[in-house]
This record gives C-alpha cells, structure tokens and sequence, in this order.
C-alpha cells in the first residue's frame, strides 16, 4: 500500500475502528468486574486482560488518528453512537455472571488473535508492525482464557451446564464480529488484510477444538453476511447503555480536558 | 487506595506468656529487632497482628468499591487504564495482606465471610459517597496521599511478612498518589466547572482524610501494644500533623479553600466556612487546623454512615455471585493440568 | 436494562446461605526484573492448581513492575521431609525482613541434604536467616522472552514515574499563572 486513495484511507480508518471499538468496548465491560470478579487473583487477572485490551484499543486509535487528524481520545469517547464500528458481542450485558464473561472473552479473544495474524503480513507496513507486536500480547489472553473455559467445563457439574449455556448464550453474538466494515473489498484487493483462509472457519476451527477437549459442542452460524449491525453503525441497546456510561464525564464539560 | 489499621482494638498485652521470653521478645523488637512467622512471639502479638493484617486486607477490597464505580465513566483512554489499574492493586494488596493473615491463623473465607456478615470491621473512609468524577481524584490524591504516609511508618514495623508487603504497596500507592495529584492539578487548572467540582468534592474528603489517621492519641499511647512492639511506629496525631503539613499549603496553591463542613445523612455537605485554625505557627513549622467531626467518626464506624450498608451489600454480592466459580475451580484441578 | 449492583447492590441481611469452600493451596512466588538479577521472593498466592497459580501470577506479581521471569511453588513443595533426589533450587533469606532470593542449585537426595549443601556452598560463614529450597521437578516456570510477562504496550499509566513530567509541568503551569493574577492583581490596584 504506496499511495493511498481517499476510498481506500476511508477503508483503511474503519478497519483499525472496528477492532478498537471491539477492544475499547469489551475492556469497558470488562474492566467493570475489577473489585467484585469470584476470587480476588481471578480479579486482578481479569483486569489486566481488560487494560490490555484497552491499551490495544489506544494503539490503533492512535493509528487511525494519524490519518483522521485527531486524538486518540476524542475517537474514543467523541463519536456519534452510529459512528462506532464494533460488533453487538461485545457490549452484550454480561450480567455479572461470571460464565458470561468467561464465554464472551474466549470468543473475542481468540477472534482478535486470528485478526491480529492475520493483519500482521498486512501492506500497510504500520498496521503490520503494530499487529506482530499485539499478537504476543494476545496469545497470553488466549492462554488464559481457554484456561477458564476448561477449568470451568471440568469443575462441577453446576460449572459445566454454566459454562456450556454461556457458549450458547453468545454464540449468535459471535457471529457479529465477522462482519466487516465498509470498504474491505477494497482492502482486501490492496493487500491490507491478507485472506488465505475463511477467518470464520478458521476461528470455528480453533474454538472447536478448544471445546473437545472439554466434551462441549457450540454450533455456530455465520450470518454476518446477511446482517446489517455493529460494524455499520447499528447497534443493540445495550451498546447505548455502554456509550452512555463511556461518554458520562466526557460530555459533562465539553470545552475540559480530564 | 489503601488505610491503615488504626482503629481501636481491645488488645491484652502479652501478661499470659513467660516473663522471660516475654522481655527478651519486647528486647528484640524494641532494638529494633524483626519477627518472622516461625519465630516465637506472644499470642497477644500474633492476634493483634492478625487483626492488623485482616483490617488492612478488609479496607483494601472494599476501598475497591467507590472508585471502582467509576471505571465505566473515565472521561479518557488514559484515566480509564489508570483507575482500572489502581483498583486491581487494591484488590491485589487486599490478596497479599489476607496471605499474612491467613498464615496467622484464619482462613480467607473464614475473613470474607466475617467482613460481609458485619462482624469484622474496614476503613470508616470508605463509607463516604463518590458522586462525582472530582471524587475520585480527591481520593487518590488524598486518601492515597494519607495511605502512603501511614504505610511509610508501618513499613518500619517489627514483622516481616507485614512489612515486605508495605514496601510493595507503597511502590504501587506512589503510582495512585501521582495520577492523583495529576487529576487535581488537571481539574484546578481547568474550566470552572471542574474547578466547582474539585472544590466540591474537596470538601467531602478533607474531613474523611484528616480523620484518616484514627482517633486521638490516649495518654499511654507509647505503652500500648501495637506501640510497644512496634507494629506502629509513629502515633495517629503525629500523622494527621505531617498531612495536614503537606497538604494545606499545596491544597491552597492550586486554588482550593479548606472549609470546615457540615453534613447530612447522605454525606453531602450542607453549609461550608473556611477553616478558622488554618494558619501556620513559624515557629513550630506545623499547620493549625480544626479537627475532624469525632461524633461523625465514631457514627459511621458503628455502622451508621451513609454507604456502609452499599459497601458491605456490594461485597456479599460478589462473594455469593463466585461461590460457584470457587467450587468448580476446586475441583477442576485435576483435569486441567497442562 | 437490569439495575447495576455495582451502583446499587442489593441489600441482604439474612444469614450466609453459601458452603464454604475448602481453601485453595498457596503458592510461593520469585520474580526476576533483569537478566542479571537473581530471582526473588514476590510474595504468594491462592490457586487450586498449578496452571492457575501460574496464570494468577503472571498478571498479578508479573505486572507489578517490569518481569523478566517467573517461577511458581507450591508452598508444599518447600516443606516436604519425604526423600526425594532431585536438583533443589535454593533461596537464602539473609536477614530476618528480607526476601528469599536464589542463590543457586544443588544435586541433592532430600530437603536435609540439599539445605546443608546450600550452607556450605552458598553461605558459608556468612550469617543467613532462613532457607528454602524447592526440587526442580516440582517449579512451574514462566521465561518471558518465550512467554510474555510484562508487556510491551505502553504501561506508563500504572507507575508513578508514567506521571513526573506532566505533574511537575502542571504545577509549573499553576505556580505562574497565580504568579500572573497577583501581578495582574497589583496592576489593578494601581491603575484604578
């Protein structure tokens, strides 16, 4: 990716958008179980896979700035509801159940480790070097989480039908994040995200496995090509009560810096 | 944002044990001398240090509470990760001070279970309200800042496992204070809607932060156990003294007023005048200043402050919400090794 | 939209209804900040196993400042009288306050064996306080370079130095500016 028209720039913002707003939302949820997660080393592990998605939030906001001429900050917190990409997964209410939270988190994280992958042979050389670097970062959470699935589908009885209704629970959820945003067609003929494999069948794949283990089987349906939501702007209302809670303090002084 | 456990405790002190070892033991730990868990010391010192520990534990977790309300409306990327990041610490000094604990004889769960029935007791600070962002830039600024103060002397304390954790609280308490003192500085140095707020909350913390520090000194302070074998090393005025002394006068340069409040039963203040005392003594070199509302403090700390029965509700809740995650995991073990 | 407990938590005050659960083991934790450091004595942890243990530690006591490396013990697995022929890691505490830190290893057929090869190789007549020592087998190790610890993404917002600069600039910037209103202050005064 030499030159770069306006369609493809335009392209090319929505995509570094749509996997921050994903991270952005996941670590806001996420993050809100700091101080009352079931055990207090769980607590402070859990958080720390949400600042991480956070900061992996900041780093591509920051990309996208560069070409948007703005703050990390204001994209984050300054945008319109329909002007956030991410997908309905990720700010589905988690209800404080911990299952909930354990079954969202193996599904985007595994997700966010095949995207970060994928995009780190990206032509977009900027792009590329920071998706090799967060693919590291990423692993670790892949590892940890795939952990509690299985701890929680070998524990008891009680834990496995848990941990099993939430897989079901968000498995149609799941299918939102591969969606893509406006514009990918063309990215993928410029070579800024490489496709060798259906990154659907390639996550069902991975997720799969990670199930047999634990004697568990989700189906799944990818129906994101007939859908119209969260990478296009249109979101559930429990996106609008996540935005809301984002943009509290932001909004209260519209002229302050915090 | 951590405290102290400077509360009053009934305490025996040691008369039950041999005299001998007894004087050769307060010998050692007045020298100077450090305790480690297989050393022999009284059971007076081994309950009062469990009390310590369990307290100090107890006042992290819940002290997780009001700012963690906050996490979801962090006005940017940066204050989002940083108060995220201090209340997992407070959560992750909470684990490490209830490791101390336990090794003194009671279980985790046997302590959590104390706390959220009521029978075991945290920081009074943490029953005040947050009901703005400004809130929770005073706490960290003010409460971290008298937590630091507090720690610096208990890390100088007789024993060991209790100190080594101090000096890696304080490591992490220095961060909670800096993004503190930043976020105040930020709201004094901004519009003067953040200024109004700062100002506001201000007033709802500085009596919570003077009172802080416990109850005044009794006479035989020196002489009661928690001095005498030198599990505080530094009296409670002392210390209300040294933070009034800091941070009157930074307080006042960045533009805030220091009022002497009054209170209704939600913790919001009523009627503010400028404290009358606030002037510094050249010769002394210490700040005078009008003592924090004593009937206030023994209230809330009988349990009748305006978020005591929040904080503890918000602690069973979580507690019952994991008794089922707790169980599995117990017994996921054998399957799940790697 | 169910009400937030984390706002409004429900408010229970009859008894405790829930089992208590057996408590987890505890796990001894050695960090290591740089290559050349010697690992040291972190602290300890609950965890029902070791793979929990691990991941436990690596997010609490591998984040709290830069971590290069990690290893995990089961606080059993220091105590244990059994016989057993293994390589022991060993840590000296020198003095009574001080952490654990490893001093090296030693071939050894029991704890007994492997502590008295500690003194005579490691300490020597020097005085020491305490010693530990764990049989390799049973160490749970995380090498960073392979398996990440701390992170490469900026984590300048969870350390106090993250906040020097700014704070310093801040108050820089608030000292003048009140400097500006008394000067500006006294011109009024003088003028009017």
């Amino acid at each position: 990716m030499s030159t770069i028209d306006e369609a493809t720039q335009q392209a090319v913002i929505n995509l570094c958008l749509s996997i921050a707003d994903d991270k952005l939302f996941l670590g806001h949820r996420n993050s809100n179980w700091t101080g009352i997660a079931p055990i207090l080393e769980a607590d402070i592990a859990f958080s720390s896979l949400a600042q991480d998605d956070i900061a992996h939030a900041s780093a591509l906001y920051e990309l996208a700035g560069n070409l948007m001429d703005e703050t990390a900050d204001n994209i984050a917190f300054g945008r319109k509801p329909d002007a956030y990409l991410c997908s309905n997964i990720v700010t589905k209410d988690d209800q404080f159940d911990w299952a909930n939270a354990i079954a969202r988190q193996f599904y985007c994280s595994n997700f966010d480790l095949l995207r970060f992958e994928r995009l780190s042979n990206s032509s977009w050389s900027e792009l590329a070097a920071l998706c090799k670097r967060l693919v590291v970062e990423q692993q670790i959470q892949v590892n940890h989480i795939n952990d509690w699935v299985k701890q929680l589908a070998t524990g008891t009885p009680e834990s496995k039908e848990r941990i099993t209704n939430a897989l079901n629970e968000y498995a149609d959820a799941a299918s939102s994040m591969f969606e893509t945003p406006y514009g990918f067609d063309l990215l993928i003929e410029q070579d800024v995200v490489n496709v060798t494999e259906d990154i659907f069948d390639a996550w069902q794949a991975r997720i799969a496995e990670q199930l047999s283990l634990v004697d568990i089987s989700v189906d799944f349906e990818n129906t994101a090509s007939e859908n119209e939501g969260g990478r296009s702007g249109v979101h559930s209302d429990d996106f609008a009560d996540s935005l809301t809670e984002l943009q509290a303090v932001y909004k209260e002084d519209p002229a302050a810096s915090w | 944002m951590s405290a102290s456990a400077n509360v009053e405790v009934k305490v025996k002190d040691g008369s039950g044990e041999d005299p001998e070892k007894l004087a050769a033991f307060e010998a050692h730990v007045q020298a100077g001398g450090l305790i480690e868990p297989n050393d022999w010391m009284p059971e007076d010192y081994r309950s009062l240090m469990l009390r310590m520990a369990e307290h100090h534990a107890n006042s992290e977790i819940v002290g997780a509470l009001p700012e963690g309300e906050w996490i979801t409306r962090a006005p940017n990327l940066k204050r989002k990760l940083a108060l995220t990041a201090k209340v997992q610490d407070e959560v992750g000094h909470g684990q490490m001070l209830y490791e101390v604990a336990q090794d003194l004889g009671k279980s985790r769960n046997a302590m959590l279970r104390d706390l959220i029935t009521g029978k075991t007791k945290y920081h009074n600070c943490f029953n005040y309200p947050c009901p703005t962002w400004a809130d929770i830039c005073m706490i960290a600024w003010l409460i971290d800042g008298a937590a630091i103060l507090n720690q610096g002397t208990l890390a100088h304390g007789s024993f060991g496992p209790y100190i080594r954790t101090m000096r890696r609280i304080n490591m992490e308490e220095a961060f909670h204070f800096k993004h503190g003192e930043d976020m105040v500085l930020t709201l004094m140095s901004g519009t003067e809607h953040q200024k109004k707020m700062a100002q506001d909350a201000f007033d709802r913390w500085w009596g919570p932060s003077i009172a802080f520090f416990g109850p005044h000194d009794r006479p035989d302070e020196l002489e009661r156990p928690a001095m005498k074998w030198r599990m505080k090393t530094a009296t409670n005025d002392e210390l209300r003294q040294k933070f009034v002394n800091r941070f009157a006068p930074a307080a006042m340069a960045t533009g805030l007023v220091i009022n002497v409040c009054e209170k209704d039963e939600h913790g919001m203040v009523t009627k503010a005048t400028p404290d009358p005392l606030l002037k510094l003594d050249e010769e002394t070199g210490n700040w005078g200043f009008t003592q924090p509302d004593w009937d206030e403090f023994y209230r809330v700390i009988r349990g009748n402050g305006p978020c005591n029965d929040e904080r503890v509700a918000l602690r069973r809740f979580s507690y019952e919400q994991g008794e089922w995650v707790r169980n599995a995991i117990l017994n996921g073990q054998t399957t799940s090794q790697n | 939209m169910i009400t937030n407990p984390r706002i409004k938590p429900p408010i229970v005050t009859d008894e405790l209804n829930t089992q208590e659960v057996h408590a987890f083991p505890v796990w001894e934790v050695f960090t290591k900040k740089k290559e050349t450091d010697a690992h040291t004595h972190a602290g300890s942890l609950s965890a029902p196993n070791a793979q929990m243990a691990a991941n436990f530690a690596r997010e609490h006591y591998g984040q709290d400042q830069v971590c290069c490396s990690m290893w995990i013990g089961l606080r059993d697995d220091f105590k244990s009288t059994d016989a057993c022929e293994d390589t022991y890691e060993l840590f000296v505490q020198w003095n009574a306050g001080d952490r654990h830190v490893h001093v090296g290893q030693a071939n050894a057929s029991s704890r007994e064996d492997a502590e008295t090869k500690c003194k005579t190789e490691f300490v020597g007549d020097k005085e020491f306080y305490t010693i530990w020592s764990l049989p390799h087998q049973a160490m749970h190790a995380i090498d960073g370079d392979e398996d990440m610890i701390w992170r490469t993404t900026d984590q300048s917002y969870r350390l106090a130095k993250g906040y020097s600069k700014i704070v310093r600039q801040k108050w820089d910037a608030i000292r003048a500016s009140k400097e500006v209103d008394d000067y500006q202050k006294e011109d009024l005064k003088d003028t009017f």
